[in-house]
């Protein structure tokens, strides 16, 4: 099936910016899980920081289209979706890895790759060899023609970020990519990020601040469902001083940044 | 206590009992007030099948690699929860069905041993097929005493005292427990 | 539809092990039956083929049924569904390839299995009148792995396909249960799995396979859209082509005999001797065996040329064909020869077989004694050739030969004639 060309993707882009929240609210379960969150993100690579239940999850299946907003207003590549979007569109444009990624054992990877891209519409013509640059960019290319369900959990990952890959996406979103990846791996990885950064926004949610460090133009860091801090990476290494719980000058940042915010938060 | 409670909440058993239970009965009923007794041998058989279709889901743990690190020793504990399934699958339907007692426990034994065999084959969630697989046209077929080989394929509807169809469920159901019990499932 | 989705989906989806499924039982169903010497029951004629394996459906379609359901959940047992659900092809559009691989799949199996059971096929009546019976069933398994695959997408749980597969067995027992105590009529006709193999010389008259391929096309319909609709809650529009498709099934197969069944004229046509001897006609379905009834139906004949008025043709006759049967003809009942392997008896013995009656077919209240004994009359002797009969009947039987020949010549033919012309006058023709 020929994909129509929607006139919205050959005019010049109308939205200053690639995510545009405001106060959003979206809740996970019974749980206000992102309170009240500003965000505005360009082009470029962002990296999401936070302890374990900051929202940083949510705020990604938010952005992913898996969860509506619950209150707040949150634009997407210039499409509100807090009101009657054209979601077909909109997620054409979107790559997704989640954190709990699932595949079909019986596919092969390259079989794999084509499901997904056939699934985001990617146009038929251009379907082989979009599959073949994205295994590629991940490495796997010379693994295409086995099944997925061979693949070591590295693997399994790369395959993940192929898939999100595999539509050009100008929102790519990417869960904790780098668990599992080998350190030589993650190298590789973090030029990626940085290639696609330069004509697409993309958002990674990542523990590994090194990651972060190495890879990203910007940093955000959430806690309790709200960012607390944005800012070039450099910022964050600022923001700590020798005292501050790390082993590195970006570890004193994150460990001080959060300090103050808990502080604040109890005063 | 705990260790049992938590063992058999990890295999679904406080779902899967209750609807398996139910399944027997329900299939029993179908036949309920029917004359022809092979009529009610029949459905006693696809009872025993279906009762056991269910539990076999939980012939194995959600993980089976993380089971497999255990310290427990698996291949009594599978023998016993799988044998127990079937006493129990066997039981109720003995207590609903009018069919002899002798088919089936025989049956229960047998099919007990197919959904053993295919969940350490294709995995728990496909432990149903095997019993399923040979119920269905086995209880179709007309029981024949010859040739030996429709004695054997309609063992589950062969009278009770048919020597090739006690073997055939012996060998199902000892092979399948033992290859169980080794095995685990993938 | 992508053809390259289809191309993975055909071979990663539940399509090739359903098919595998259909396959080795389908096969292992005909070919099990030279175990027990029952070919008989499917390899004289074509439409025997096409009817013995719609008997087979009772399993297939449960079969179908699970693996539709199966490979319904496989987003949810795959961990998929947070991931499809974020791409932008809509739900109906994605979820034709996996449905068309596993529809094609159990049609196509089917088909090979009839193919298969085609080889061992031999008869020396060829049509293809048949096929439309042979291709309902395919239809059918169709209409099953989809409706499995939307009932599976409704209930998308690990007991799904289990129960579903026992639950539709049941069902599917219960025409076969009614069947053996009342032929099946009405509504019952529909369904996919046929109660009883055909005969040689009946088929399904043509308006229940309308009705049924009207039911299950519907059903397939319903199956795709139950599994296809963009949000559960839109499933209800699946009951609209399930229910078209029953009512137009009904309709449809109101037009046919009671029974669903009916003669195939073809088969029942007579195959003639064409030679300057007294013709000998069998029923086409028989025409290989019109060789070996020849001579001895001439034999019969000739016997026959003492009566006052002698009969000129013999011809085979379906079991309770009208009468009343003419005077000039002999009509031997088709119940002589057994499908797949010939007349019952041969030479003289067969000559006496004709003779039966006085060469009339049975009808009405069949005295069998007084059948041979006309026959043995004819043919001069007693016993004539043919299994000799033990016990009381047959010392009863020796016994009343014994009076007939103490008769004067006069009442011996009257007594005769009187037989026959009971035989010939029975009116008979019950629905095959």
């Amino acid at each position: 099936m020929a994909r129509a060309v929607d006139p919205a993707e050959l005019a010049p882009t109308q939205h200053a910016w690639e995510v545009d929240a405001g106060a959003v609210r979206v809740r996970a379960g019974r749980r206000m899980a992102v309170d009240g969150l500003d965000l505005r993100l360009g082009t470029g690579v962002h990296g999401l920081l936070g302890p374990n239940g900051a929202g940083k999850t949510t705020l990604i299946r938010a952005l992913a289209t898996v969860l509506r907003p619950a209150g707040g207003t949150l634009e997407l590549l210039g499409v509100d979706v807090g009101g009657r979007p054209d979601l077909r569109a909109l997620r054409r444009r979107i790559g997704y890895l989640p954190q709990d990624f699932g595949f079909y054992k019986r596919f092969t990877v390259r079989e794999f790759v084509e499901h997904m891209a056939w699934l985001k519409e990617v146009d038929r013509r251009r379907v082989p060899g979009a599959v073949q640059e994205a295994l590629e960019r991940v490495g796997l290319a010379d693994r295409a023609g086995d099944t997925m369900r061979t693949l070591s959990g590295g693997m399994l990952r790369r395959a993940g970020i192929a898939q999100a890959l595999v539509n050009d996406p100008d929102l790519l979103l990417l869960d904790e990519p780098t668990v599992g990846l080998d350190p030589a791996q993650r190298l590789d990885f973090r030029k990626l990020l940085r290639d696609i950064g330069d004509q697409s926004c993309v958002v990674v949610s990542t523990h590994l601040i090194e990651d972060v460090a190495a890879a990203c133009n910007r940093v955000v860091l959430m806690h309790t469902g709200k960012a607390v801090f944005q800012g070039a990476p450099q910022d964050l290494v600022d923001a700590g001083a020798d005292s501050d719980l790390g082993d590195t000058p970006i570890e004193r940042g994150y460990s001080a940044l959060l300090a103050q915010h808990r502080e604040g938060a109890r005063r | 206590m705990r260790p049992l409670v938590l063992y058999l909440r990890s295999r679904q058993v406080p779902l899967a009992l209750p609807g398996s239970l139910l399944a027997v009965v329900a299939v029993v009923m179908t036949s309920a007030g029917a004359l022809n007794p092979q009529r009610q041998v029949i459905t006693a058989c696809l009872a025993v099948a279906a009762g056991l279709a269910v539990l076999g889901q939980g012939f194995g743990g959600v993980d089976p690699e993380l089971d497999r690190t255990a310290a427990v020793r698996w291949p009594p504990l599978r023998m016993v929860h799988a044998g127990v399934a079937a006493v129990l699958v066997g039981g109720v339907t003995v207590m609903v069905s009018t069919a002899p007692a002798g088919v089936v426990l025989r049956a229960a034994l047998g099919f007990v041993g197919l959904a053993a065999l295919a969940a350490a084959l294709f995995g728990r969630q496909l432990a149903w097929t095997l019993p399923v697989a040979w119920a269905l046209p086995g209880v179709v077929m007309p029981p024949m005493s010859e040739p030996l080989v429709v004695a054997v394929l309609t063992w589950p509807v062969q009278p009770q005292d048919s020597t090739p169809a006690l073997l055939a469920a012996v060998v199902l159901g000892v092979g399948g427990l033992a290859v169980h019990a080794v095995r685990g499932t993938p | 539809m992508s053809a390259r989705m289809l191309l993975v989906e055909l071979r990663r989806s539940t399509a090739i092990p359903i098919a595998i499924i259909i396959i080795s039982f389908g096969v292992t169903n005909f070919y099990i039956l030279e175990l027990t010497d029952q070919t008989g029951l499917w390899q004289p004629q074509w439409a025997m083929l096409a009817g013995l394996q719609r008997v087979t459906l009772i399993v297939l379609w449960p079969a179908a049924l699970a693996a539709g359901a199966w490979q319904a959940r496989r987003d949810r047992r795959s961990g998929m569904t947070e991931l499809v659900g974020t791409t932008s092809r809509p739900t109906w559009s994605r979820s034709l390839p996996a449905a068309f691989a596993v529809g094609i799949c159990a049609g196509l199996a089917y088909l090979v299995v009839t193919a298969a059971g085609a080889v061992a096929v031999s008869t020396p009546y060829q049509h293809l009148g048949w096929t439309p019976i042979a291709l309902v069933g395919a239809l059918s398994l169709v209409a099953a792995a989809w409706l499995g695959l939307g009932v599976g997408r409704l209930l998308p749980s690990v007991y799904t396909p289990p129960v579903l597969a026992v639950a539709s067995f049941i069902l599917l027992l219960a025409p076969m249960e009614l069947s053996k105590y009342r032929p099946l009529t009405g509504v019952w006709l529909l369904t996919p799995n046929m109660s009883s193999p055909l005969d040689e010389l009946t088929t399904l008259a043509p308006a229940v396979t309308g009705g049924q391929a009207a039911l299950f096309a519907g059903l397939a319909l319903a199956g795709l859209a139950a599994a296809a609709v963009a949000k559960r809650r839109f499933a209800l529009a699946a009951l609209a082509p399930a229910g078209l498709g029953l009512v137009a099934g009904m309709v449809v197969v109101s037009a046919a005999p009671a029974t669903g069944l009916q003669l195939d004229p073809a088969a029942a046509a007579e195959v003639c001797t064409t030679d300057d001897g007294p013709k000998v006609c069998v029923l086409r379905i028989h025409a290989d065996a019109l060789d070996s009834l020849t001579g001895p139906a001439r034999q019969a004949l000739e016997r026959m040329a003492v009566l006052p008025t002698a009969p000129t043709v013999v011809r085979e006759v379906v079991d309770d064909r009208p009468g009343p049967q003419p005077a000039d003809e002999v009509w031997f009942a088709s119940a002589n020869h057994t499908p797949g392997e010939g007349w019952e008896a041969e030479g003289n013995a067969l000559s006496v077989r004709v003779l039966a009656g006085g060469g009339t077919r049975p009808c009405g209240e069949v005295d069998y004694r007084e059948r041979g004994l006309t026959a043995a009359w004819l043919w001069g002797a007693y016993p004539a050739p043919g299994p000799p009969l033990h016990g009381t009947e047959g010392a009863e039987r020796l016994a009343e030969w014994e009076r007939i020949k103490t008769l004067p010549a006069a009442d011996q033919l009257r007594w005769f004639e009187g037989v026959r012309a009971k035989y010939l006058a029975c009116p008979g023709g019950g629905t095959p």
